[in-house]
C-alpha cells in the first residue's frame, strides 16, 4: 500500500545564536540565522523510513515567512518529493490555534493523504500542541509522542509512545496524526547529489485562504531570555557517604520524583 | 586595472544556497560523526573503516566527479567546502580523501573512455580506493627528477623503481604512477619523456615496502611503493606517451586548492578554540581576553583567518570558471593559508600555554598536521616560483625559464 505522508516541518530562529541582553533579559532575533527546527528532521527522516519500506510520496508542509525556503529546501534535499509553504510574516505571535486551522485547510488539498507526521514541539517555542489541536479538527487519531513507528501493509499503523512515567505501545488504523520524539531516528544527511536535485523539485507558495484572525486566548505579554544559575555544590567523601546526601538534596531541590 | 588582474569583478567569489546548505551538513557529519573518533585516529595512526565506509557513502570520495561517472557533479567550491569543514576536525580525513582525487583527476582530464568507466566509477562510488604515485626519495617537486622506469616490451610495459611519501597508498586499490619511458632529450627538456600509467596492486611485482612515520596527519598513512618488473598493458597507459610532465602539473594545479582549503579549516579551528579559551581562562583573576597581547594574537589570527577563506574561495572559484588565472590565485592561496595555520598553531599554543602542548587538547596535534600542508602537493618554496612565473605570464607574456 503506497502511503501518501504529509510532514510539518517548521522553520525557525537558530536557538543557539539568539542574543539575550544580559542585563534586561531582552531576546534580539536581529541577524540571527534561521534553520529547520531540529526535530523536525526526525518527523521527515521516519516518512522517508516508510516510503522506502511501501512506497508513495512525502509532502512537506510549512506554515511561516518567505524565509522558511532554506529550511523547506533542506528537507527537499533530505528526500521529500515536493513542499508547499503557507507564507504568513507572523509566525511567532501566532498561537498553535491559528496555525492548526491554516494547516487544516491545506489539509484538505492534499488529499488523499493517509499519515501526517509531525515532531513533539517546535525547537522554538515547543507548545507540543498543534498535533493534538490537528487530530481534534480533522477527527482523526492522534499516536503522539512516538519513539517508534511502523505501518503495515494493511494499512495498521503501530508505535511505542515515550511519555515521562514509561512506555505505551499503541496499535490503530489509517488515516492518523502522528508525533515523533527526537530518539524515534537519526536524521539523514543528503548527498551533495540529493542538494543539487532538490532545487528541481517543486516548492508550491500559497498564502492562507482566510484572513488570519488575532487568537482571543491567546497573546504574547513578554520574551525575556532567563539565566540558569548553576548550584556548583561538590560533595567530598567516599561514595558510600556521598550518594545519599546528593540524593538528599536532590529531593529537596524537587530535581528527583 | 587592478594589476595583476583586469577587473575588480575578477576578485568576486559568490555561493550559491545549495553551497551554504552543503557546508551546514558536512559540518554535521565533520561533528557528530568524526570529532568523537579523533582521538582513536591520532592514537592509532589509522581511520576506522566503518567511517571511511560512512565517507564513501556520503559520495565524498567522488564529489568531483561528474555524475556520468559515478560522482556528484560538484566543483572546486564544493571541493574546498568539505576540505575546510572536515580539516577543522580531522585535517587527516581531508588527505585522505584528497588521494582519491589525485588519482581520478589525471584519468579524467586524459583517460580514455574505456579508463574512466573502470577506474574512476568505482573510486568515485567509493567502492574503491585510489592513490597517486609521483614522487620518489629523489625527486618530489622535481617532478622530472623521478628514476623509476617503463619500458615497452611487446604490448606490455614493464616498470621498475620505487615510489615514496605516498599518501594512502597502503589502502588503495588502484594507483596513477609515473614512470619514465625515455631519457630526456636534453638538460633544458628533462620533462619530457614522462608517462602515467594505471597500475592495480594486484600486479604481480607491486609491493607495498614500508610504512613512513611522520609527525602529523595520523590516520592517513604514508608508504612507499617498490615496482619489480610490474607489467601494465599498454591500455594501461594514462594519457599519451611522453605526456606525463603535463598531466603531473594539471593534476597538482587542482589538488592544490584542496590542501589550501585544508589549512583554511586548521585556522578556522585554532581561531575558535582560542578565542574560546581566551574568555574562559583566568590568570591573576582575569580572563585572557583582557590582555593585550593575546587579543593581539587573537586580531592577527582573524586577519589571516579571514584573508585565507577569501584567497581559497577565489582560486576555487576562478578554476571553476576555467579561468587561466586559477594556477596563479591556486598557489597564492596554498602559499598563504597553510604558511597562516602554522602561525596559528603556534599562536594558540602561546595562549594556552602549557594546555597547548600536550595532546589531550588536542591544539599540538594541528600544528604537527600543518607542517606536511605546507610541503606536500609543491612545496610552498615551489609555490612561489609558481606564483612569479605565472604572473608573468599572465600579464606580459614572459616566459622567465627561457629568458
Amino acid at each position: 500500500m503506497p502511503l501518501n505522508i504529509v510532514v510539518l516541518l517548521k522553520h525557525i530562529y537558530d536557538e543557539n545564536q539568539l542574543k539575550v541582553n544580559q542585563s534586561t533579559g531582552e531576546v534580539s532575533f536581529q541577524g540571527v540565522p534561521g534553520k529547520l527546527s531540529t526535530f523536525d528532521r526526525n518527523s521527515l527522516e521516519a516518512a522517508l523510513r516508510l516510503k522506502q519500506k511501501l512506497g508513495g510520496s512525502i509532502t512537506t508542509l510549512t506554515v511561516g515567512p518567505q524565509e522558511s525556503e532554506r529550511s523547506i529546501r533542506e528537507g527537499l534535499a533530505m528526500g521529500a518529493d515536493r513542499a508547499i509553504l503557507v507564507k504568513v510574516t507572523n509566525i511567532l505571535e501566532m498561537s498553535a490555534n491559528e496555525v492548526a486551522r491554516i494547516i487544516v485547510n491545506q489539509l484538505e488539498n492534499l488529499q488523499p493523504w493517509q499519515l501526517l507526521i509531525a515532531s513533539e514541539g517546535g525547537a522554538d517555542t515547543y507548545t507540543s500542541v498543534l498535533p493534538s489541536i490537528i487530530a481534534e479538527k480533522t477527527g482523526l487519531p492522534l499516536f503522539s509522542y512516538l519513539k517508534s513507528l511502523d505501518v503495515l501493509e494493511d494499512g495498521t499503523i503501530k508505535g511505542d509512545r515515550a511519555l515521562e512515567r514509561g512506555i505505551i505501545t499503541v496499535k490503530g488504523k489509517l488515516p492518523a496524526i502522528v508525533s515523533v520524539v527526537s530518539e524515534i531516528n537519526e536524521p539523514r544527511i543528503p548527498t551533495l547529489l540529493q542538494i543539487m536535485a532538490s532545487t528541481k523539485k517543486e516548492l508550491k507558495t500559497v498564502v492562507p485562504e482566510e484572513q488570519i484572525q488575532a487568537d482571543r486566548y491567546f497573546k504574547i505579554i513578554s520574551l525575556s531570555g532567563k539565566s540558569r544559575e548553576r548550584k556548583r555544590v561538590i560533595f567530598e567523601g567516599s561514595a558510600q557517604e556521598v550518594v545519599p546526601e546528593l540524593v538528599d538534596s536532590l529531593l529537596k531541590e524537587g530535581a528527583l520524583p | 586595472m587592478v594589476f595583476p588582474f583586469k577587473k575588480l569583478s575578477d576578485y568576486e567569489v559568490k555561493f550559491t544556497p545549495e553551497q551554504e546548505m552543503f557546508r551546514e551538513f558536512i559540518r554535521e557529519f565533520a561533528e557528530k560523526e568524526v570529532a568523537p573518533r579523533v582521538q582513536f585516529i591520532e592514537e592509532n595512526d589509522q581511520v576506522p573503516e566503518d567511517l571511511l565506509k560512512r565517507m564513501a557513502e556520503l559520495g565524498f570520495q567522488g564529489l568531483a566527479v561528474p555524475t556520468e561517472y559515478g560522482g556528484q557533479g560538484g566543483n572546486q567550491v564544493t571541493v574546498s567546502i568539505f576540505s575546510e569543514e572536515v580539516a577543522r576536525v580531522c585535517p587527516a580525513l581531508t588527505a585522505l580523501v584528497g588521494v582519491n582525487g589525485l588519482f581520478v583527476i589525471p584519468i579524467l582530464l586524459f583517460g580514455s573512455e574505456e579508463q574512466k568507466k573502470r577506474y574512476v566509477v568505482p573510486v568515485a562510488k567509493g567502492e574503491k580506493k585510489g592513490a597517486h604515485a609521483t614522487t620518489e626519495a629523489v625527486a618530489g617537486s622535481d617532478v622530472a627528477g623521478i628514476q623509476t622506469k617503463a619500458e615497452k616490451v611487446g604490448n606490455v610495459w614493464k616498470l621498475n623503481g620505487r615510489k615514496a611519501f605516498i599518501s594512502g597508498g597502503d589502502i588503495a586499490d588502484y594507483f596513477v604512477v609515473l614512470a619514465r619511458t625515455s631519457p630526456p632529450p636534453s638538460k633544458k627538456e628533462r620533462w619530457k619523456g614522462l608517462t602515467f600509467f594505471i597500475v592495480e596492486k594486484e600486479a604481480e611485482g607491486f609491493h607495498i615496502a614500508r610504512q613512513m612515520k611522520k609527525i602529523g596527519l595520523k590516520g592517513s598513512r604514508i608508504v612507499e611503493l617498490q615496482f619489480d618488473n610490474v607489467e601494465v598493458p599498454d591500455e594501461n597507459r594514462l594519457g599519451a606517451e611522453g605526456e606525463g610532465f603535463k598531466i603531473a602539473m594539471e593534476t597538482y594545479d587542482h589538488g592544490r586548492i584542496g590542501v589550501a582549503a585544508q589549512a583554511l579549516g586548521i585556522t578556522q579551528a585554532l581561531f575558535e578554540k582560542s578565542l574560546n579559551y581566551s574568555l574562559q581562562r583566568y590568570t591573576f583573576e582575569r580572563p585572557l581576553i583582557q590582555y593585550q597581547m593575546i587579543d593581539s594574537y587573537l586580531a592577527d589570527m582573524t586577519m589571516k583567518l579571514v584573508s585565507a577563506r577569501h584567497l581559497v574561495y577565489w582560486a576555487a572559484t576562478l578554476a571553476d570558471q576555467n579561468r587561466e588565472e586559477y594556477k596563479f590565485a591556486a598557489s597564492l592561496a596554498k602559499a598563504y593559508a597553510t604558511e597562516a595555520a602554522e602561525w596559528a598553531a603556534m599562536k594558540a599554543i602561546n595562549i594556552y600555554g602549557g594546555a597547548g602542548v600536550i595532546t589531550e587538547t588536542g591544539i599540538e596535534r594541528y600544528l604537527r598536521d600543518v607542517e606536511i600542508t605546507k610541503v606536500y602537493e609543491g612545496a610552498n618554496e615551489i609555490q612561489r616560483l609558481v606564483i612569479i612565473r605565472q604572473l608573468l605570464k599572465l600579464t606580459l607574456g614572459i616566459d622567465i625559464t627561457s629568458m
